[in-house]
């Protein structure tokens, strides 16, 4: 197939929902600037134009190279995490970025998009009936947790918990055994308040102890969850309007362009504009889950799956912070929050869903190029 | 690759069960939204309406610092703040135009106020300058009218009263910056401005002398202005801190030290380790960073060439020269090799086919222990460091403080450096000659030691104790702790010996420091010389000799080191001092210390 028929070949109702959901974002970084293209729509725009380049570059590029590569692709994305732990910059007390100058490159989400190409390649290469053997679950635990060890390290939290949940997804879905999974829920279910007091640092209990009880620090993270909840509730069915939200607007809440952007949304377009932003992303995961049913190979639909889960956990972590239901991690809405990386990251991943679309009738990707 | 028939089934349904999960949680996500905005929706509106109520965070007032006697060295005064509120100027380019002409801004920080305006997130209040002048608050007063959006604020400062006399032990504040910012959750870093400790005790102390914020809760309108204050938390202020450095004693010293280019002084209290004093020569005015140095400012300290921004007392490392005789031949004691009978010194001696030296060309014919520290002999320890080795005045040169880093209250702290055998090889991968072990023995080759770890090392001798420094008085109900240290475990016997000969170089018609002796009490002391240049087999040879100090460059002149302690019974301070490049430690420093426990002996005995 050439370039331009794997263009025209590539899944258009998932695109535009995906250019419609960005759109969004680009409206609400015009209303949380009072109005203004300046200083967050206009950056937003392009980035995302230039974020297409590279989601239709990564479309085309055939599957088998992908495959190919896989582990050298993740490996290569340790390497980096290695890098930043010792010549990051340090941008907000945390050592993740590397500067290439033109953009700064965050190693940790390059990591949790290889993580699952990786993995998928794993459990389509070993027998059906090794995927649940101790050999091979021990593998699959080294292979999240080195990662997830140093991301946490840097320190990120957020993303440390997104890359193990992602992985975890991945060999779900690849027919890990009930066995495995319950005796695994169970054993984070008694685990988790000692992590509590000896994981985690000071600062990261304090976003926990705040997130339980938010009126014991009114005047630290406790404030946001606060205020992001009057702000919700006052947006009523349909809303204070764009550019009128008076919690957004008068500046009662910080960060309201990057994480807390589904506040703005409900506060000044309602009820009726944010559960249309909800249906809008169930929308996009339904399309991903029908295109997992109808590519062939069984690493395609692992890839298919692992990348939608990914921005699935996004949204679900973002949104439920913003409400008040989950602890404040920093983790942004995808497509809709002002930042470069996050939105790189997603595009990157809808490059991957695309590729496995366009290449969905290469049965077995491991075969090398040349044999076809 | 090949997979059974049923796989492909069993990823279908895994996928489609991820799906449901997706899907539920969605449905939660859903349920929630309906929940806050239309069940809960009243609620939140009426409290969005109330919610015109602000939140300004208000900074504590900053700890004092104050000196031994409790006579405050840092103090905090009031300032006027000018802030601005972009969104409510009418015209924002204009206005501030306007305001230029009545507030004195630089065009550099005028740059940096546009582009902080074009950035900032909407509301937020954007600092225009501290510290305005009365001139310019009247005039602001003046034309309320005309500037619309422009707040003027009442905020406190850092004020350092003896601008130079504490800038290396106090340290300075200045504004916090995004490196500052790590893992804090303290309201207090949005404060536009806010100050913190930068350097010194400032530093180290920030949490203690930071205190928490309080909030201010206000009443906007719908442009973000204020019209109405409802109610307050008091912000709690940062406590006070009392340090052990005399301020009578600091600033006799700076005055002593002021006629050399570079130099430090330590005063040590060796019964509990209080640092009576401790300047760094030259200083600057602590007060230039509060607020914000200026470029050309901070160029010119930095690249100051005697290295103003350091504190030499500890960070400075000095080859220590013959001070460092005390530890050689206390190893020699130790190790019992001292024969008092066979050591002659002619001026010189050989090792290997190599001569080495004696600072006195004619010798000191024959030599003891004491006369050796008195008479401070160089072939002496030549000839006892060969017997007892390099990694045995290694191990007693840490006994007594030197090559270590202290439990101190401040940083950067250097460690100096005291060699081993291993060190080299590690360090310079090259093996240990015997003549690196005859150098060092007298303080010279691979040795350093900061001014610090002098006076420790001295104020160890004379108790025979393991002082260690502090320098903020530390209390326990009101009342000092006494420190009781731990013996250092070495032979009183050897101890009284060096002592003695400590008492000898001044006290004794020949000793190295016999014209400087003190007055009320009497003081043991050691002097050194420490060369930073090697001299010539032909400088040596020539007629003229080695040549004199005054006739060098500055920077090749000698190092000049004294250390001493006082009064020679019951030893209460120990003193070290370092005048770089100074010329002889006999000549320059040893005076220094006279007057500065002179001075001493009459602050104590004044009251």
């Amino acid at each position: 197939m050439t370039n331009i028929a794997k263009i025209k070949d590539i899944d258009w109702v998932l695109f535009m929902c995906v250019f419609l959901l960005a759109t969004v974002g680009f409206v609400m970084q015009f209303s949380v600037a009072g109005g203004s293209f300046t200083p967050w729509a206009i950056k937003h725009g392009i980035r995302f134009l230039l974020a297409i380049l590279l989601m239709f570059t990564i479309a085309i590029i055939d599957i088998r190279f992908w495959y190919k590569w896989a582990w050298i692709f993740f490996a290569f994305s340790i390497l980096l995490l290695i890098y930043v732990e010792f010549f990051g910059h340090i941008g907000m007390g945390a050592k993740r970025w590397i500067d290439l100058k033109v953009f700064k490159l965050q190693p940790s989400e390059l990591v949790k998009i290889f993580l699952i190409l990786a993995l998928a390649k794993y459990y389509t290469s070993i027998s059906q009936y090794k995927i649940s053997s101790f050999k091979s679950v021990f593998f699959m635990l080294v292979v999240l947790l080195t990662p997830a060890g140093l991301v946490y390290r840097q320190p990120d939290l957020g993303t440390a918990i997104l890359i193990i949940l992602g992985g975890l997804s991945v060999a779900f879905l690849a027919g890990l055994s009930w066995k495995w999974i319950l005796s695994g829920i169970s054993l984070i279910a008694l685990v988790v308040p000692s992590v509590f007091s000896l994981v985690l640092r000071p600062y990261q209990q304090k976003r926990i102890t705040t997130f339980l009880d938010p009126e014991s620090d009114p005047l630290g993270k406790g404030y946001h969850i606060i205020q992001s909840k009057i702000a919700i509730g006052s947006g009523g069915m349909t809303g204070q309007g764009l550019v009128q939200g008076r919690q957004t607007q008068l500046g009662f809440l910080p960060e309201n362009h990057t994480d807390f952007i589904f506040t703005v949304i409900a506060e000044e377009l309602g009820f009726i504009g944010s559960m249309s932003v909800l249906l809008l992303i169930l929308f996009i995961l339904y399309k991903i889950l029908i295109i997992s049913h109808n590519v062939y190979s069984a690493f395609a639909k692992l890839v298919v799956m692992g990348m939608g889960i990914t921005f699935f956990l996004y949204v679900l972590i973002n949104i439920g912070m913003v409400m008040g239901l989950f602890p404040v991690v920093g983790v942004p809405l995808p497509l809709i929050s002002y930042g470069g990386t996050v939105m790189i990251t997603t595009m990157v991943g809808f490059g991957f869903i695309q590729n496995m679309w366009v290449h969905r009738r290469i049965e077995n990707p491991s075969v090398d190029i040349e044999y076809y | 690759m090949q997979k059974i028939r049923s796989y492909i089934p069993m990823l279908h349904r895994r996928s489609f069960m991820m799906f449901t999960l997706q899907g539920i949680s969605f449905f939660g996500l859903g349920a929630r939204l309906y929940y806050l905005q239309h069940l809960q929706e009243k609620k939140y509106k009426t409290l969005s309406n109330k919610n015109r109520l602000k939140v300004d965070i208000i900074p504590p007032k900053r700890g004092l610092i104050s000196d031994s006697n409790g006579r405050i060295i840092a103090d905090t005064k009031r300032i006027f703040r000018v802030e601005i509120l972009k969104e409510t100027m009418p015209k924002f380019e204009k206005s501030f135009n306007f305001l230029k002409r009545i507030v004195k801004i630089s065009p550099e920080q005028s740059e940096k106020i546009l582009i902080k305006a074009k950035r900032s997130r909407p509301y937020t209040s954007i600092l225009i300058k501290e510290n305005i002048s009365w001139r310019e608050m009247a005039k602001l007063q003046v034309n309320k009218n005309d500037l619309f959006g422009v707040n003027v604020n009442l905020g406190e400062t850092r004020k350092y009263l003896y601008n130079n006399l504490f800038s290396h032990v106090v340290g300075y504040v200045g504004k916090i910056s995004k490196q500052d910012v790590k893992d804090q959750d303290d309201p207090l870093q949005f404060v536009p401005g806010f100050e913190i400790g930068k350097s010194g005790l400032e530093k180290s102390y920030e949490n203690y002398l930071r205190g928490s914020a309080g909030a201010k809760q206000v009443e906007v309108n719908v442009s973000g202005q204020i019209i109405n204050e409802i109610g307050d938390i008091q912000p709690t202020r940062g406590q006070d801190l009392e340090i052990s450095v005399d301020l009578d004693l600091q600033k006799f010293i700076a005055k002593k030290l002021s006629s050399h280019r570079s130099a430090s002084m330590v005063v040590m209290n060796v019964q509990n380790g209080d640092v009576k004093a401790m300047y760094s020569q030259p200083s600057f005015d602590a007060n230039i960073f509060v607020g914000g140095i200026s470029h050309k400012d901070w160029d010119k300290i930095r690249t100051n060439k005697y290295s103003k921004l350091v504190n030499k007392s500890l960070a400075g490392q000095y080859a220590p020269g013959s001070t460092f005789k005390v530890i050689v031949a206390l190893t020699a004691l130790k190790h019992n090799v001292v024969d008092d009978k066979k050591l002659f010194c002619s001026g010189y001696t050989e090792i290997s086919g190599r001569k080495y030296h004696c600072w006195k060309k004619t010798g000191h014919g024959k030599i003891k222990l004491i006369k050796s520290i008195r008479e401070s002999c160089d072939v002496w320890y030549y000839h006892m460091s060969l017997k007892v080795g390099i990694d045995n005045i290694a191990k007693m040169s840490k006994k007594f403080g030197l090559g270590i880093k202290y439990d101190f209250e401040m940083s950067p702290q250097a460690s100096g450096l005291i060699p081993t055998k291993k060190w080299k090889q590690e360090n310079r991968n090259e093996s240990w000659y015997k003549g690196d072990t005859v150098i060092s023995s007298i303080g010279q080759g691979f040795v350093l030691t900061t001014p610090l770890q002098l006076a420790v090392m001295t104020a160890r001798i004379a108790t025979g104790k393991e002082v260690t420094p502090r320098i903020t008085k530390h209390r326990s109900n009101g009342e000092l702790i006494q420190n009781n240290f731990p013996d250092l475990g070495v032979d009183k016997k050897h101890l009284d010996i060096i002592r003695e000969g400590m008492y000898d170089v001044v006290n004794h018609y020949r000793g190295t420091a016999r014209n400087y002796k003190t007055s009320g009490w009497d003081m043991a002391g050691k002097t050194g010389t420490s060369q930073v240049r090697t001299i010539s087999l032909s400088e040596r040879e020539s007629e003229e000799g080695v040549i004199k100090n005054h006739n060098l460059e500055w920077k090749y002149r000698d190092h000049a080191l004294f250390v001493a302690y006082a009064p020679v019974k019951n030893p209460k301070y120990a003193v070290s001092c370092v005048v770089e490049h100074g010329g002889s430690g006999s000549g320059v420093a040893a005076p220094l210390v006279r007057d500065v426990l002179n001075k001493l002996y009459e602050l104590e005995n004044s009251v």
